[in-house]
C-alpha cells in the first residue's frame, strides 16, 4: 500500500501558514544558492578561454599588461614591415596594427568618474579584429588623420558624451563621435580613434602594443624566447589567448580566493538553511508520522511523502524564485 | 520571590542539541560572513575616512597614468597657500618574481617624511644618535637608493634594516634588463588607515637620475601631494591650482587626498553594494531559519509553557524563557562567528593583502555583528515569545504538544 | 476549603454556545478526600481547573483557601496556585527535559527556599513517594506509575493547602494505580492535604472519603455537603 500523491497536495494547502514559513526560508535558501551558482559561472566566464589563438601580441619586455608597455615606432616598424611569422591579407598587406591604449578619465551618466580605456588603432586593426564579429551600429568608422573616434556599444549607455555626434575632449583635443560600434570581447567597452591622433592629443611617443594575425604553425613559445633575448628590439610575445588569459591570472589568486570563500560560506548557509526547515517540518510531524505509520502504512512510502512534499515546495519556489 | 528557573533553557539548549548547533552554526556561518564582506568594504573606505583634511592632490586630468611635466612642481608651490609638495610616482615594480608585486612609490623624501609624520611611524631605523625619525631622515639623504618598508611587507620577505631590494620594474624596465637596487633604511607601520604597510617607499630623484641616463624622453611625475598651510581655503587651492593649468600642457585634476582615495573605490564598481546585498540576503535568510526554528521550538513546548503556568509560574516567566533560549543562542552564534572572522581576519589578509592592503576587522564591524545577533535573536523570539505568553493554561495543556 | 456559590461557566466556540455549569454550589472542607466522578463531557475538569485557578467562571464565587479568585489578575492568580495548589494530571505532564528531581524542584523556585533547600526538599517529597533511588531518571526512563508518583511528589513539594487530580489513575494498570491511590490517602490522612480527584474509576473512588457525581454540571441530590 502506498501513500496517495494526493495526500502530500492536500498537506500542503492545509498547512497553509507553516508552510507559508517554510516556503519563504527555503526561497530565500534557493536565493541564497542561486546567487552562489551565479557567482560559480562568473567566476567559469571570467577565466573561459578568450582571444584568438593565431593573434600574437607584443609588448614591451616585463610589461604584464598593455598599460605598462610600450613599443617604440622604430620596433613597430622592423616588426610591421619585417616579422616573419605576420600572415598578409588578399593584397599582401601585413595583418599587423600597433596600437596605443590609456585609461582615460570620463563621467558616467549615473554621476561620479571612472576609468574608461582608450585604444588608438590603425587601419588594419579592424580586419585583425573582424574575427570578434566587429560590427558598425551606427554611424561611419573614423575618418583616418582625423580627430574622430567610434564608441563601443558598451558605454554609449553609461557615460557621458558617448553618443554619436557628441565631442569627447582629450587633454586639449575635441575628438568628434562619428560611430558606434559592437564586439563579442572586451573591445564593445573601449573608445577607438586613429592611434597617430590620439598620439599627438596625449603627447604619448610610444605605441602600448603590436597586434598580428600569425602564420599557422607559428610557435609562439620559442618564438617568445626568441623575442626576449633579441638585443635589438627586445619584446614580450604571446598569443592573445595567453595575454587575455593572464590579465585574469593577474587579478589572480585574491578573486579566486576571495569568490571561493564566498562560495564555500553561502553554500554552507544555504544547505544549513534547507536542513533546519526540513527538520523543523519533521520534527513538528514526527505526530503525524507516527499516526500514518501506526495505521499501517510502510516506512517507505511515508518517507516518500514527505520527500515529495519538500520537493514540491522547494520546486515551486525555486521556480518563482 | 518567585525565582526564574534558567536552568531549563540550558536543559533545551543541551537535549534539542542538533538543533541547537544547527542553529548556532548557521548564525555563526551567516555573521562570519557578514564581518568579512564588511571588513572588505570598510577597509576600501577606510583611506577615504582617515584621508588627512590638509592635504590635496594633483593629477593628470586626463588619466591617472598619464604623467605630469616635473616643472609643476615648483609652479604648484608657489600657489598661494600650498605648504609643502611632495612628488608621488608609482613604480610598479616586483621583488624576484612576478608574484610578489606590491606598491612602490618615489617621493621626495625630505617633504614625504614631513608630509606624513602623522600617518606613519617609523619603527625600525639604522642604529645611531637621535630619534627613529632622524635617523631614517639622515639615512635617506645619505643613500640615492634607500627605502623605507611597511612593516608588513619587511615581514613577508624577511627584510631588515641595511637589507638591499632588487626590483624589477614593469613600467620602468632598465634596458640592461637588469634590476633597480634599493637599501632598506626604515620600517614603518600605519598610524592612520590611508596609510598601509605593504608599500614601500624611496627616493625620487633615484628614478629620475637613472632614467635620464637610460631614455632620451622627459621624465614626468604622475601625481603631486600638496600640504596646504593652515587658514587657506582648501577649495580656493584647489581651483588655483587647476586654473594655472588650463590651458595646458598638461590640464590637471586637483582633489582632497580622501576624493583621490574615493576614485580608487569607485575602481572597484559596485563591489561594495555587491558585498552589501549578499551579506543582507544571507542575514535575512539565516533571520528566517531560526524564526522557523524557534516557531518550532515553541510549538513543542505549548504543554511544557501550560504545565509551568499551572505550578504557578507567571506569563512572563514562561515568556522570557522561551526569548532568552532564543537570544542565546543566536549570540553564541554571534560570538562564534565574530569571533571565528577576528582570527581569520590574520589569514585572509595575507591572501588578499594586494588588494586590500588594510583588510583588517574593525571593533565597530565586531559590535556590529553582535549587535545583530541579538536583533535576530530578538526578532526569532519575539513570535513564540507572545504565543507562549498569551497561552490559556487551560487550553496549553489540552493541547497534544 | 473549596466553595463554589453559583457558579456558571459557559464555554463558546464559533458560534454555538456551551453551558457547562449552571449555577452549581459545592463545599469541600479542609482534609476532605472527594471523588468527583460522571460522564465524559460533564464538566469535572472544568469544575478542577475552576477550583485550580486554571480558569475563571462566568458567574458566581469561586473561593479556595480562603480566598475568591474571581477577579484576581493572571499574575496574582499564578501566585496564588503557587502557594496554595497542587496538580496532578492523568498523563502526568512532567517536562521531559529535566529528571525526576528537577521536575520536583521547579514549583519550589516559586517559594523562598534556598537553592540547597529546594534540593533538599524535592528529594524528602521524592522519598514520600519511594522514588529515592531515581533522583536523575528522565521521564522517559521512567514507568508510568513512577512518572505518576514523581508528578504527585511535585504537587506536594510546595506544601500546598489542595491537590487536584484530573483521572490521575487513567493511564495507569490496576496494580499502579492502586499504588498510587494508597499514596493519595496516605497524603490526605499522614499530612492532612485537602484532595479534590476526578475518577472514572469506582475502585479509586471508594478509596476517597465521598464520592460526587456530576451529571450535565448538576450535582446528583444528596452528593452535595
Ligand atoms: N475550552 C473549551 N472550549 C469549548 N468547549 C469546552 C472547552 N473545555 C471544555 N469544553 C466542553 O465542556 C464540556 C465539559 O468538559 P470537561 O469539564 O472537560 O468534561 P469532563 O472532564 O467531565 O469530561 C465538554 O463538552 C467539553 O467539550
Ligand atoms: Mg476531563
Amino acid at each position: 500500500m502506498g501513500l496517495p500523491i494526493g495526500y502530500s497536495a492536500r498537506n500542503l494547502t492545509v498547512r497553509r501558514s507553516s508552510t507559508a514559513l517554510t516556503a519563504i526560508g527555503i526561497a530565500l535558501t534557493v536565493g541564497v544558492f542561486t546567487g552562489v551558482v551565479a557567482l560559480y559561472q562568473g567566476f567559469v566566464d571570467l577565466y573561459r578561454p578568450r582571444g584568438s589563438e593565431s593573434a600574437g601580441i607584443y609588448l614591451r619586455p616585463g610589461a604584464s599588461s598593455e598599460g605598462e608597455s610600450g613599443v617604440t615606432r622604430e620596433q613597430a616598424n622592423i616588426i610591421i614591415k619585417g616579422a616573419d611569422e605576420i600572415a598578409k591579407n588578399a593584397n599582401g598587406e601585413p595583418l599587423a596594427a600597433a596600437e596605443v591604449y590609456l585609461a582615460v578619465y570620463m563621467n558616467k551618466l549615473s554621476g561620479g568618474r571612472t576609468n574608461v580605456p582608450l585604444r588608438g588603432v590603425q587601419r588594419m586593426s579592424l580586419e585583425l579584429h573582424a574575427s570578434g564579429n566587429l560590427d558598425l551600429l551606427e554611424g561611419q568608422w573614423p575618418t583616418w588623420g582625423a580627430n574622430e573616434v567610434v564608441v563601443g556599444a558598451g558605454i554609449t549607455g553609461r557615460i557621458e558624451n558617448c553618443r554619436v555626434g557628441d565631442t569627447i575632449r582629450l587633454n586639449l583635443t575635441d575628438f568628434k563621435v562619428v560611430g558606434m560600434f559592437e564586439h563579442d570581447g572586451m573591445y564593445r567597452g573601449e573608445i577607438w580613434g586613429d592611434a597617430e591622433n590620439m598620439m599627438t592629443a596625449l603627447e604619448r611617443p610610444v605605441f602600448q602594443r603590436i597586434i598580428a594575425e600569425c602564420k599557422p604553425g607559428t610557435d609562439f613559445e620559442t618564438l617568445g624566447a626568441t623575442y626576449r633575448d633579441n638585443k635589438q628590439t627586445p619584446l614580450k610575445f604571446i598569443s592573445e589567448r595567453e595575454y587575455l588569459s593572464s590579465q585574469t591570472t593577474m587579478l589572480g589568486p585574491t578573486l579566486l580566493y576571495l569568490a571561493g570563500g564566498l562560495i564555500v560560506i553561502m553554500g554552507t548557509a544555504a544547505i544549513l538553511g534547507a536542513i533546519i526547515t526540513m527538520l523543523a517540518t519533521v520534527t513538528a510531524r514526527t505526530h503525524e508520522i507516527g499516526v500514518l505509520l501506526a495505521i499501517g502504512f510502510p516506512r517507505g512510502s511515508v518517507f516518500r511523502a514527505f520527500l515529495m512534499e519538500s520537493c514540491s515546495s522547494d520546486c515551486s519556489v525555486g521556480f518563482s524564485a | 520571590m518567585s525565582g526564574t528557573p534558567w536552568f531549563l533553557v540550558r536543559k533545551h539548549l543541551r537535549v534539542h542539541w542538533v538543533r541547537t548547533t544547527l542553529t548556532v552554526t548557521i548564525v555563526s556561518v551567516a555573521l562570519l560572513l557578514f564581518c568579512i564582506l564588511t571588513t572588505f568594504v570598510t577597509s576600501l573606505t577606510a583611506a577615504v575616512d582617515q584621508a588627512a583634511s590638509n592635504r590635496i592632490v594633483v593629477q593628470s586630468a586626463v588619466s591617472l597614468f598619464v604623467e605630469l611635466p616635473l616643472d609643476y612642481h615648483g609652479k604648484i608651490a608657489n600657489v598661494p597657500g600650498v605648504e609643502s609638495v611632495c612628488k608621488l610616482q608609482w613604480f610598479g615594480g616586483y621583488y624576484q618574481d612576478e608574484k610578489n608585486s606590491f606598491a612602490q612609490f618615489a617621493i621626495d623624501d625630505e617633504v614625504f617624511l614631513q608630509q606624513y609624520e602623522n600617518d606613519l611611524e617609523i619603527i625600525d631605523a639604522p642604529p645611531g644618535d637621535g630619534s627613529l625619525l632622524d635617523r631614517v631622515r639622515t639615512a635617506m639623504r645619505a643613500d640615492r637608493r634607500a627605502a623605507i618598508v611597511g612593516e608588513g611587507l619587511a615581514d613577508k620577505h624577511g627584510w631588515k634594516i641595511g637589507d638591499p631590494v632588487p626590483l624589477t620594474g614593469k613600467i620602468f624596465p632598465k634596458s640592461d634588463g637588469s634590476a633597480w637596487d634599493f637599501t632598506v633604511v626604515g620600517i614603518y607601520i600605519p598610524k592612520r588607515m590611508n596609510v598601509d604597510d605593504q608599500t614601500m617607499y624611496f627616493r625620487f630623484d633615484y628614478l629620475e637620475e637613472t632614467l635620464t641616463q637610460e631614455q632620451d624622453q622627459p621624465i614626468g611625475c604622475g601625481t603631486f601631494f600638496v600640504h596646504v598651510a593652515p587658514g587657506h581655503a582648501i577649495d580656493e587651492v584647489i581651483a588655483n591650482i587647476d586654473a594655472l593649468f588650463v590651458n595646458g600642457p598638461q590640464k590637471t585634476l586637483t582633489s582632497t587626498e580622501a576624493a583621490f582615495s574615493a576614485g580608487f573605490v569607485s575602481m572597484f564598481g559596485n563591489l561594495p553594494l555587491f558585498f552589501g546585498t549578499i551579506g543582507g540576503a544571507i542575514v535575512f535568510a539565516v533571520l528566517f531559519s531560526v524564526v522557523n526554528t524557534m516557531l518550532l521550538a515553541a510549538r513543542q513546548r505549548i504543554r511544557e509553557a501550560g504545565v509551568m503556568k499551572a505550578l504557578g509560574f507567571t506569563n512572563r516567566t514562561v515568556a522570557t524563557l522561551m526569548l532568552v533560549e532564543s537570544v542565546s543562542i543566536c549570540v553564541i552564534g554571534g560570538l562564534v562567528g565574530t569571533g571565528l572572522a577576528w582570527v581569520l581576519s590574520e589569514g585572509i589578509r595575507g591572501v588578499v593583502s594586494v588588494m586590500f592592503p588594510t583588510f583588517a576587522v574593525a571593533p565597530q564591524t565586531m559590535l556590529i555583528s553582535l549587535g545583530m545577533s541579538l536583533t535576530i535573536g530578538l526578532l526569532a523570539g519575539l513570535a513564540p515569545t507572545v504565543m507562549l505568553a498569551r497561552l490559556k493554561p487551560v487550553e496549553a495543556l489540552r493541547s497534544e504538544g | 476549603m473549596i466553595s463554589f456559590e453559583k457558579v456558571c461557566k459557559t464555554y463558546r466556540r464559533g458560534g454555538e454556545e456551551l453551558r457547562v455549569l449552571a449555577s452549581l454550589d459545592l463545599e469541600i472542607p479542609a482534609g476532605d478526600f472527594v471523588a468527583l466522578m460522571g460522564p465524559s463531557g460533564s464538566g469535572k475538569s472544568t469544575i478542577l481547573n475552576l477550583a485550580g485557578g486554571l480558569d475563571t467562571a462566568d458567574s458566581g464565587t469561586v473561593s479556595v483557601a480562603s480566598e475568591t479568585l474571581n477577579r484576581m489578575s493572571s499574575k496574582a492568580l499564578a501566585q496564588w496556585r503557587a502557594r496554595h495548589t497542587g496538580f496532578v494530571f492523568q498523563s502526568f505532564n512532567l517536562i521531559p527535559v529535566l529528571n525526576a528531581v528537577e521536575n520536583v524542584t521547579l514549583p519550589l523556585l516559586n517559594t523562598p527556599l534556598k537553592g540547597a533547600e529546594r534540593r533538599k526538599q524535592a528529594e524528602y517529597a521524592l522519598g514520600i513517594v519511594g522514588l529515592s533511588d531515581r533522583l536523575k531518571h528522565r521521564p522517559a526512563q521512567l514507568s508510568g506509575g513512577q512518572e505518576q508518583r514523581v508528578a504527585i511528589a511535585r504537587a506536594i513539594a510546595t506544601d500546598p493547602d489542595v491537590i487536584l487530580a484530573d483521572e490521575p489513575t487513567g493511564d495507569l494498570d490496576r496494580d499502579t494505580a492502586n499504588e498510587v491511590m494508597e499514596l493519595l490517602v496516605r497524603l490526605n490522612e499522614e499530612l492532612g492535604k485537602t484532595i479534590l480527584m476526578v475518577t472514572h474509576d469506582q475502585v479509586a473512588a471508594d478509596r476517597a472519603k465521598r464520592t460526587l457525581h456530576l451529571d450535565k454540571g448538576e450535582l446528583a441530590d444528596g452528593s452535595a455537603a
